[in-house]
């Protein structure tokens, strides 16, 4: 009737899949009542940005793999990049919104992937069981967005954007729906339990337990904290931990067969060497912050601040240097030193009177 | 055998194809706009490119086909109604110019509605609040605007409790509420401690925020000795 299967090991999901939800929605609520508001953009800093040097890392790090999915990784950024400059102009709003609604469908696909590997690897359910988890996903998620006080506001704001009043009555009108819809889907989906019980198919209860604890988090955060704060450091954490956890351990069991030919994704995920792993992601991170003109601050929860270089003169009216105005002056200087060396080299490596030069010149 | 089964392939497209080409036409002569005539023969052609999206040579791209047809056609309706799009292309379809943006504080009570969905929700204080102001700092406004009249009682005090009670709520990721919260202190000639006390929360709070100090920008809103 049960047979247990693990993702990893039972020790590493009881932490990783487990507990991660409770522990990433304590972090967020700390959050929350100690330090300030940008400790959303700090936790994307250290979290999700890795999270996605992790996705590039899975997606070209295997040259075998990246063979099969072949022009995909290069076209489709591509398109990608060019659709995101073309909304940003026309249609921002739209864009906003297609960049926050994709993000939570790939939210519902990693948890609903992360219950097919259970299956997989407790070689549990019956055919069909995928169906309804992914069902089960969209019910809940959607459930979720539609009645929860954190984001109807939203979605109302952006119907009104578009000239769609819609009234509180419609408001109450679809939360009593969805909540019908996700009682009836519920009870289906018990009976569809049940059903590959009596049809002699096993069941992962771990796979369970992974999906309440997820949404256990999710509806916590929407509906008790109601907090973009708290929903956001707690959704971060959990998603990108997660995934990049994936990654490391996949990456790890691919090139540890010996038959990959990948060089730099193998290094970083040999055993031992998870701190290399980790460092590369953050490094990847703060490199991008910092090109992208990001504050320091960002990086270390807006405790630290970049020097003020020149102070107010109150006499001329002039006000002091701002932080982020400091922070391009030296950041261009910096790049400038790559001039100053030009200067220097040039100082010696043109000389015609040396014999060595003379005979690149001849 | 199947009903299906007796037509040849595609022969369903063509006569759909045919019959919107027909009213089409009936609706040239009876001098139909020129956007709908265009949805009408665009339609089936539009179908089968989609069709051959999901299942022909390129299907390997339907997911970013599927989620870009759905953000275009959303996009090309926020671009109309916004007004980014070319004069010259609206007059050629006969599409009148989009409203706008709208006016979410007058033109339309969204505060209200929120405000009776969720009055516990610091965002919607908020703009309860900043909907308050902006009436009553506009007294032409209570005229012109029917949201405005709810207000026709209410003054900065009402105003300073709705940001308050969102302040209580602890929210932290509004850094209008913060903000704001200083010019309306200072507007009502709150002691200088609170002043400062609320300015250092805000910047406690939004320590990266590029805006410069309520307290100086606001500085003129301040009640003077003549005025007072």
């Amino acid at each position: 009737m049960f047979q247990t299967g693990y993702i990893l090991t039972r020790r590493q999901d009881l932490f990783w899949f487990l507990a991660l939800p409770f522990l990433a929605a304590g972090i967020a609520l700390a959050c929350q009542q100690w330090l300030n508001g940008v400790a959303l953009v700090t936790i994307g800093l250290w979290v999700t940005v890795p999270h996605h040097f992790a996705g590039w890392l899975r997606t070209y790090g295997i040259p075998e793999e990246r063979q099969l999915w072949n022009d995909r990784l290069y076209v489709g950024p591509l398109l990608i990049f060019l659709a995101c400059i073309a909304g940003l102009k026309w249609a921002p709003i739209t864009t906003a919104m297609l960049v926050i609604l994709w993000d939570h469908q790939h939210s519902i696909m990693q948890q609903h992937g992360f219950a097919r590997i259970y299956d997989f690897k407790g070689e549990t359910g019956a055919p069909s069981t995928g169906r309804f988890d992914l069902v089960l996903g969209w019910v809940l998620f959607c459930n979720m967005l539609l009645t929860s006080p954190l984001f109807m506001p939203v979605l109302v704001r952006e119907l009104y954007r578009f000239r769609l009043a819609i009234s509180p009555e419609a408001v109450r009108l679809i939360g009593a729906v969805s909540w019908t819809v996700t009682g009836v889907y519920a009870v289906i989906y018990l009976g569809h339990v049940l059903w590959s019980l009596a049809k002699g198919y096993r069941i992962n209860p771990v796979k369970y337990l992974f999906i309440a604890c997820s949404y256990f988090m999710w509806y916590f955060c929407a509906w008790q904290a109601a907090n973009v704060l708290v929903f956001g450091v707690a959704h971060r954490i959990l998603h990108g931990t997660q995934y990049s956890v994936m990654v490391y351990w996949y990456l790890r069991r691919q090139t540890m067969k010996g038959e990959s030919k990948s060089r730099f994704a193998a290094a970083l995920v040999r055993p031992g060497n998870v701190a290399a792993f980790v460092l590369m992601g953050l490094f990847y991170s703060v490199v991008l912050h910092l090109l992208s003109g990001g504050p320091v601050g960002g990086l270390i929860f807006g405790w630290g601040d970049f020097p003020n270089l020149y102070e107010a003169i109150p006499s001329l009216n002039l006000p002091s240097m701002t932080p982020d105005e400091g922070y391009a002056v030296v950041t261009q200087a910096l790049l400038e030193t790559f001039g100053l060396t030009h200067y220097y080299f040039d100082s010696f490596i043109w000389k015609v009177s040396d014999r060595r030069i003379q005979k690149g010149l001849a | 055998m199947t009903r299906t089964s007796e037509l040849p392939p595609r022969t369903g497209g063509r006569i759909l194809f045919g019959l919107c080409v027909a009213v089409s036409l009936y609706g040239y002569a009876s001098g139909w706009d020129s956007w709908l005539l265009l949805l009408l023969l665009f339609g089936v052609p539009v179908r089968r490119f989609c069709s051959w999206m999901y299942t022909g040579r390129l299907n390997r791209y339907r997911f970013l086909f599927g989620i870009y047809m759905v953000a275009g056609v959303i996009g090309a309706f926020e671009a109309w109604q916004y007004g980014k799009t070319s004069e010259f292309l609206l007059r050629a379809v006969d599409l009148p110019v989009g409203p706008g943006a709208p006016d979410l504080f007058l033109e339309y009570d969204l505060p209200g509605v929120l405000f009776e969905l969720y009055p516990e929700r610091s965002e919607v204080l908020f703009i309860r609040g900043f909907q308050m102001k902006l009436c009553h700092d506009d007294l032409l406004s209570m005229e012109q605007h029917s949201v405005c009249r709810q207000f026709r009682n209410a003054d900065l005090n009402a105003v300073r409790e709705c940001f308050e009670t969102a302040l209580a709520l602890n929210s932290r990721t509004d850094e209008n509420l913060y903000y704001h919260y200083v010019e309306i202190l200072m507007r009502q000639g709150a002691s200088q401690g609170e002043v400062d006390a609320a300015a250092e929360r805000w910047r406690r709070v939004f320590p990266l925020s590029e805006r410069s100090d309520p307290r100086q920008v606001f500085v003129q809103d301040a009640p003077t000795d003549a005025g007072a």
